[in-house]
């Protein structure tokens, strides 16, 4: 694959960060941060292609982040990581689009990868139209 | 407290060898609309009672057999008639011993010739009196349930921040663990399709990968250990216990609210085990811990310190006869025109729906159970320590 997606990966535990980076170096390339505001200076800078922020996190969750983005760059593709995904907060930013898919935690791999596919998929044939 | 007593038509037991008396006084009691019974002997007058309980008695001190101090000490001494109020009967001429009729459980007399309003009034008071009491009784009762069934929930909210902030901590090495473990078989199978030994990244790579698997199945263990302590949260079984795990423990479970902003600093020094509900002490500790995190959360919020600034240092020490826990904060304070009510019930600074208020109430009198003491020290804006106290005799 040539142009890999652009994953921006968020989460407050280091060890997170670090297996996501490995596991996923070779089909994306990763930014992998626990500080929302470097994660708002990589959605500047980079041509991101998806995010993926951990809810349950001190100071920010990961909606609020996923809201800030969207107000940066409303194109890129938002996923929420959460082990409660009956969380309120979660199922109010679905249904109002700040979120557009939410991911189990522990993750399943197979299941993101799907996503952002089909993601990348539908953003190819956009761009060629 | 007003309470209709027109509809209900309450008793009245006369107690009196005088044929004459007890004529007398039904007559007039009658009249003002009670229903009376009449008994013409102290062994009658028990037997009447045990019969049908009445509202209030009469009785007259000089019968033959059982005279009216005995039939007064026995109502007393049996729990279930201890309530019915006696107003003894004397005659002006006789020898009437006012002191030991109040001893007896008297609760007032009225003398003869019998002076109809003298005897209505009392009469009344007295049944209205007991009703009172009774209703007071009631209320403190109701009021007891209430407060066991807030301090339940109070108990059951502790058990939610604990099994969220458990599941939390399993979560997350589970993520990792489980992301690093897919990663690892990535790399093996490649190794073994392309029969290459492994190049200086994907060395680094593996050394990264199985750290993270140790370091998650290392805080699975952790978090499992202190587990078996809080089995026991809801008990009042006093075993001896390390003040120092019981800390440790409550940190564990809460690692995920301190993460990079909040420093925790543990100056523990060896202290001797004291016998403790130790489920009921970590509920103590937990409380105390998760109100620093609030305080350093509200004090990064309103800018009184920066952002990984956060800071809770816990200190123990003992001495011949006490251990003391410090944790202090350097997070928002507590104003000095409310430090000294926050151990009241039912006190809290948190929004509505946040906290029941009586989490340091609780925290207090699980101190006080153990005969210990508990403070707090604040000055506003500027940090605060709590400082708990148990003797080391424990319970």
């Amino acid at each position: 694959m040539e142009d890999k997606a652009v994953v921006l990966y968020i989460d407050d535990e280091y060890l997170n960060l670090s297996a996501f980076e490995i596991l996923f170096r070779n089909k994306f390339t990763v930014f992998a941060t626990h500080d929302p505001r470097k994660a708002f200076e990589i959605v500047k800078k980079n041509e991101v292609d998806v995010v993926i922020a951990d809810q349950k996190m001190p100071m920010m969750t990961g909606v609020e982040i996923l809201k800030q983005i969207t107000e940066i760059n409303n194109s890129i593709l938002r996923i929420i990581h959460s082990g409660y995904i009956d969380d309120p907060e979660i199922k109010k930013a679905v249904d109002e689009g700040i979120a557009q898919f939410i991911l189990d935690k522990p993750l399943n791999k197979i299941m993101m990868l799907k996503m952002i596919d089909v993601y990348m998929e539908s953003k190819g044939s956009r761009t060629l139209l | 407290m007003g309470q209709d007593y027109s509809e209900k038509k309450f008793s009245v037991l006369i107690a009196d060898d005088n044929q004459n008396n007890l004529k007398v006084l039904s007559a007039m009691l009658e009249t003002l609309g009670y229903r009376v019974r009449v008994a013409k002997s102290g062994e009658q007058t028990i037997q009447s009672v045990e019969t049908v309980k009445p509202d209030i008695i009469l009785l007259d001190i000089h019968m033959p057999g059982m005279d009216g101090y005995e039939v007064c000490t026995k109502l007393k001494a049996t729990e279930e008639y201890n309530d019915i109020p006696v107003i003894f009967i004397s005659a002006l001429s006789e020898v009437f011993n006012k002191i030991q009729a109040f001893k007896v459980g008297g609760i007032d007399y009225i003398t003869k010739p019998f002076e109809l309003e003298e005897v209505q009034l009392r009469v009344e008071t007295h049944i209205r009196l007991k009703e009172n009491t009774l209703m007071l009784r009631n209320a403190l009762l109701e009021l007891q349930k209430k407060e066991e069934l807030l301090v339940q929930s109070e108990k059951m909210a502790a058990l939610g921040v604990l099994t969220s902030g458990i599941a939390h901590e399993i979560n997350n090495p589970v993520n990792f663990i489980s992301n690093s473990v897919s990663a690892l078989e990535e790399r093996v199978k490649s190794i073994i399709s392309d029969k290459k030994l492994p190049d200086s990244e994907m060395n680094d790579d593996f050394n990264k990968l199985f750290l993270n698997v140790a370091t998650g199945i290392d805080q699975i263990t952790k978090i499992v250990h202190s587990l078996r302590l809080y089995c026991r949260i809801d008990t009042d079984k006093k075993t001896g216990a390390d003040i120092n795990n019981l800390i440790e423990s409550a940190l564990t479970i809460m690692h995920h609210r301190f993460t990079y902003r909040i420093a925790v600093e543990q100056k523990f020094s060896s202290i001797p085990e004291i016998k403790c509900q130790p489920g009921r002490i970590s509920q103590v500790f937990i409380n105390i811990i998760s109100n620093s995190i609030d305080a350093i959360e509200d004090a990064i919020k309103s800018e009184i310190i920066k952002e990984d600034q956060g800071k809770i240092t816990i200190s123990t020490v003992s001495n011949d006869s006490h251990v003391n826990i410090k944790i202090t904060d350097n997070g928002a304070g507590i104003d000095k025109s409310i430090i000294k009510k926050i151990f009241d019930p039912f006190f809290t600074t948190k929004a509505v729906g946040h906290g029941t208020g009586l989490g340091l109430s609780i925290c207090q009198s699980i101190i006080k159970d153990h005969n210990g003491s508990i403070i707090a020290e604040s000055a506003d804006k500027n940090g605060t320590a709590i400082i708990i106290s148990i003797p080391l005799a424990g319970v």
